[in-house]
């Protein structure tokens, strides 16, 4: 068993890749808007079948259909706000969240019309790759983990150097203080939607490059990405990462955990043999991770830390 | 006489649907409370229900046997609200919804796993049975709103606060809310079940707490007459599509995927422009001398 | 006594918003709380009412210990209080605010709504009479079944006060009752704390105000706090004319924001 654990490395970092990439959208227009947007992860479902249309329908470069899809979804999701969201800036959090849904379903279904429900997959091929401390990345993955990082990356030093991050971190902090020192909390917002809008998209387009897609896996990761966001603590892009790398690893990590010597207290007593979560469960771990954060803390496990 | 059974059906499904929507907009329409995970009442209604027809139960124990184990789910569901506003309860909800629908496709003892139940029992006289129950339902939920019970969890909907400070107790009366929220909630899978007469995990996807949300949300929330009225839109939209496919050079999945895309924009549309539902609550007006 | 706090403090991560507050108030007096902006004064409402935990001290209400329990617990034990920031159920129409307001109403139990639906509906009744003639009072009558949420914000004040009336407290709390409301107002609502709740024996009022001519005009006792600490207690009279309390209200006018 314990020769397995470098390939559960790997796919735990491609987990935590994705939850983390699509998670930082959500996180900022959670913070900036004050509401969830169960829509979000759709507009990764989104970016994932528009690579599919640009890659395998029209069968143009991947690269290059990954670029596309990041951009036109960045500005499907400014779209929507301005059509859907604007007018719900000063209302309670219920209405927005609501909508939300409601957009979710039209999103999800508006997919499920256009491609039907079947799985798909890109065009690419299936290379060999590599092996590293015996474990076994693919090209694809080794490519995943690259584009993620830049992306996160480029993305912390456009908060930390250039005066658009100076003024999203401001909104983030305090709106009526940033507009009161004259900073376009709007377009802000809009460079936000965007985004975390082609975020999302290109997380999309990892799972598609490393499995398949499907109309339904919004659905499937919106509790694992929400759960992520609320790891890390709303609006705190850093936690994200932490909270994407923490439910990476315990969902890969988790089902080989035997809870027996927990619940033997250590040796004392003798009531189990082995405790395992099963299989079937693993989708469960994100939701029951997610419902004890909630019971008990939802300001996050890192509470509420700025970007510094 | 194929219309004949098809008007059957279509009135049991819209009396029991309107039940089950009944239920949400008593939680959220008057009580406040999000729940996006609606369906697990259904779910355990429905199981409920099975179990114990399959065990030779009679009709009305079986009932009254599944509005109590929903009623005590939502119940200890109050728990998950005591400290949560809005949105975290609305996520947390959701995921709860799943983790039951998953732990019932999983655990074969319990309810057949993936297979689901089916048992036979044929009630007589069931549109009439249904009818019946979705009015006293709906009698139920006028009553304990218009009590002073019901002035109580009007005023929680709005936060927490001013009734603390007039010394209600807040969390108890969240309680109450979610335990009548899950009997009503019961009461409609359980006829769900009898209608059916075969339950599996795929009847009890997060898609059912998206329908009977755009009924309360359509209708209103908190006018139980606006909720009856989102229901029978919903449905009446629901069937009226449902031989579009014999028109129109489209397949099932896509028809289902078009119907969906409809109730998703009429969710978004009212809450852009209605928030408050085509059917607004009407105020209780008293006599002042 | 019929409160006192020993010691009342308040933590907020390194700010000491309360460091060490003792005070009494007296039954059947009219105890002010002044102080300037961030003094204090809201907190301290907050920690005896029970809507935030205290971090060291104690608060005692008719002699027994309030401070470790929840807010409806300290309501019920005759202590309430309004809002700053009104908080009005606005989905709902005046005559309701007034009627929810009701203490111990049997109908709120809803096991007991069958069995004793005749007392509920008697009950329901002497409320509707009360809560008319509280209307009566404020001259609120054509507004009965208004949504509370129509109202102007000095209206809301005035219904924060009937609410207050109708649950008839022993001690009433009151935070800024007259702040944004337009000084003829203000007289009305003067008027009317004198004629209904201060004239009347067991009535006791806490109240926070920064008008000054509404704390010389009803106060008895005027308590000043500055940055979390008590330091002036006296008649309003005296108090005015206290240096160290002007001396706080000027340093505060000057300090750079």
């Amino acid at each position: 068993m314990y020769s397995m654990i470098p390939q559960l490395i790997v796919n735990s970092l491609i987990t935590s890749a994705v939850l983390a990439i699509i998670g930082i959208g959500l996180t900022m227009c959670f913070d900036i808007l004050k509401f969830g947007n169960f829509a979000h992860t759709e507009l990764a479902v989104l970016g994932a079948y528009l690579v599919f249309f640009f890659n395998v329908q029209i069968q143009w470069n991947l690269a290059v259909a990954m670029a596309l899809a990041a951009v036109l979804t960045g500005l499907f999701a400014m779209f929507v706000d301005r059509l859907v969201f604007k007018k719900m800036r000063e209302v309670v959090d219920v209405i927005p969240m609501i909508t939300s849904l409601g957009l979710s379903i039209a999103i999800r279904n508006g997919i499920r019309a256009i491609w039907g429900s079947d799985i798909r997959v890109y065009d690419v091929q299936l290379s060999s790759g590599v092996q590293i401390f015996g474990a076994h990345f693919t090209y694809s993955q080794i490519w995943i983990l690259g584009i993620v990082t830049v992306s996160m990356v480029g993305f912390h030093l456009l908060l930390k150097k250039t005066k658009l991050g100076k003024a999203m971190r401001a909104t983030s902090d305090n709106r009526d203080l940033a507009e009161a020192s004259s900073i376009d909390t709007e377009r802000v917002t809009l460079y936000v939607w965007f985004i975390g809008g082609s975020f999302a998209a290109l997380g999309g387009a990892m799972i598609g490059w490393d499995t398949q897609i499907d109309p339904m896996m919004g659905f499937m990761i919106v509790i694992p990405v929400f759960c992520v966001v609320l790891l890390g603590g709303i609006g705190n892009i850093y936690g994200v990462i932490i909270g994407a790398i923490i439910l990476g690893f315990v969902q890969n990590f988790g089902i080989f955990i035997d809870f027996a010597t927990l619940i033997n207290l250590g040796g004392l007593l003798n009531i189990v043999d082995r405790v395992l979560i099963p299989v079937d469960y693993k989708p469960v771990i994100p939701f029951v991770i997610l419902v004890i954060i909630l019971l008990f803390k939802p300001s996050g496990i890192l509470g509420k830390e700025k970007g510094k | 006489m194929q219309i004949l059974s098809f008007i059957n059906y279509w009135v049991n499904i819209t009396a029991i649907y309107s039940i089950f929507a009944l239920s949400l907009n008593f939680q959220y329409g008057h009580g406040g409370l999000i729940n996006f995970g609606q369906v697990f009442f259904l779910c355990f209604g429905a199981y409920t229900v099975a179990i114990t027809a399959q065990l030779g139960v009679n009709f009305a124990v079986s009932i009254v046997l599944a509005m109590a184990v929903s009623g005590f789910v939502g119940f200890l569901m109050s728990y998950t609200a005591r400290n949560m506003g809005g949105t975290y309860w609305g996520i947390a909800t959701l995921a709860v919804g799943e983790i039951v629908r998953i732990f019932f496709l999983n655990e074969n003892w319990a309810a057949g796993g993936a297979n689901g139940i089916s048992f036979d029992v044929k009630i007589p006289y069931f549109e009439m049975v249904t009818l019946t129950l979705a009015a006293l339902s709906f009698g139920f939920t006028r009553a304990v709103m218009a009590s002073p019970f019901g002035r109580v969890i009007k005023a929680i909907r709005e936060g927490d606060n001013l009734p603390l400070s007039l010394g209600k107790d807040v969390f108890s009366f969240k309680k109450k809310t979610m335990a009548i929220g899950g009997i009503i909630g019961g009461l409609a899978g359980a006829l769900f079940a009898y209608q059916k007469q075969f339950i599996n995990p795929e009847d009890f996807m997060p898609i059912e707490t998206f329908i009977v949300w755009a009924m309360v949300v359509v209708g209103g929330k908190g006018r139980d007459m606006g909720t009856l009225g989102g229901a029978i839109i919903i449905q009446i939209f629901y069937v009226g599509t449902r031989f579009a496919k014999d028109f129109l050079p489209i397949d099932s999945n896509t028809l289902a995927a078009l119907r969906m895309i409809v109730i998703g924009l009429l969710i978004m549309f009212v809450m852009m422009y209605r928030s408050k539902g085509f059917f607004p609550e009407k105020r209780r007006l008293y006599k002042v001398t | 006594m019929l409160l006192s706090i020993r010691n009342a403090v308040k933590i907020f991560g390194g700010l000491r918003a309360l460091d060490g507050v003792s005070l009494d108030v007296e039954e059947d007096t009219v105890t002010g709380l002044i102080g300037p902006n961030g003094s204090g004064k809201t907190t301290l409402f907050n920690i005896v009412s029970g809507f935030l935990p205290n971090d060291g001290g104690e608060i005692y209400f008719k002699d027994k210990r309030i401070d470790k329990l929840s807010p409806d617990a300290i309501a019920r034990r005759g202590l309430i209080r309004t809002f700053q920031i009104d908080q009005s159920a606005v989905e709902m129409t005046v005559l309701e605010n007034l009627l929810v307001s009701a203490p111990n109403q049997t109908g709120e139990k809803f096991w007991r709504l069958i069995p004793t639906i005749r007392k509920v509906l008697l009950e329901e009744k002497q409320n509707l009479e009360k809560a008319t003639s509280i209307l009566d009072l404020l001259g609120f009558k054509h507004l009965a079944n208004e949504y509370a949420g129509n109202l102007s914000g000095g209206q809301r004040k005035l219904l924060s006060l009937g609410r207050m009336l109708m649950a008839g407290p022993d001690m009433y709390m009151l935070d800024e009752p007259t702040a944004g409301v337009n000084p003829t107002l203000i007289k009305s609502l003067l008027a009317f704390l004198r004629k209904e709740v201060i004239s009347r024996k067991g009535t006791t009022i806490f109240i926070i105000e920064h008008n000054m001519k509404v704390i010389s005009s009803i106060c008895d006792k005027v308590i000043v706090l500055d940055s979390g600490r008590k330091i002036a207690e006296g008649t309003p009279t005296e108090i005015q004319k206290n240096e160290e309390v002007l001396a706080c209200y000027l340093a505060r006018a000057k300090k750079p924001r």
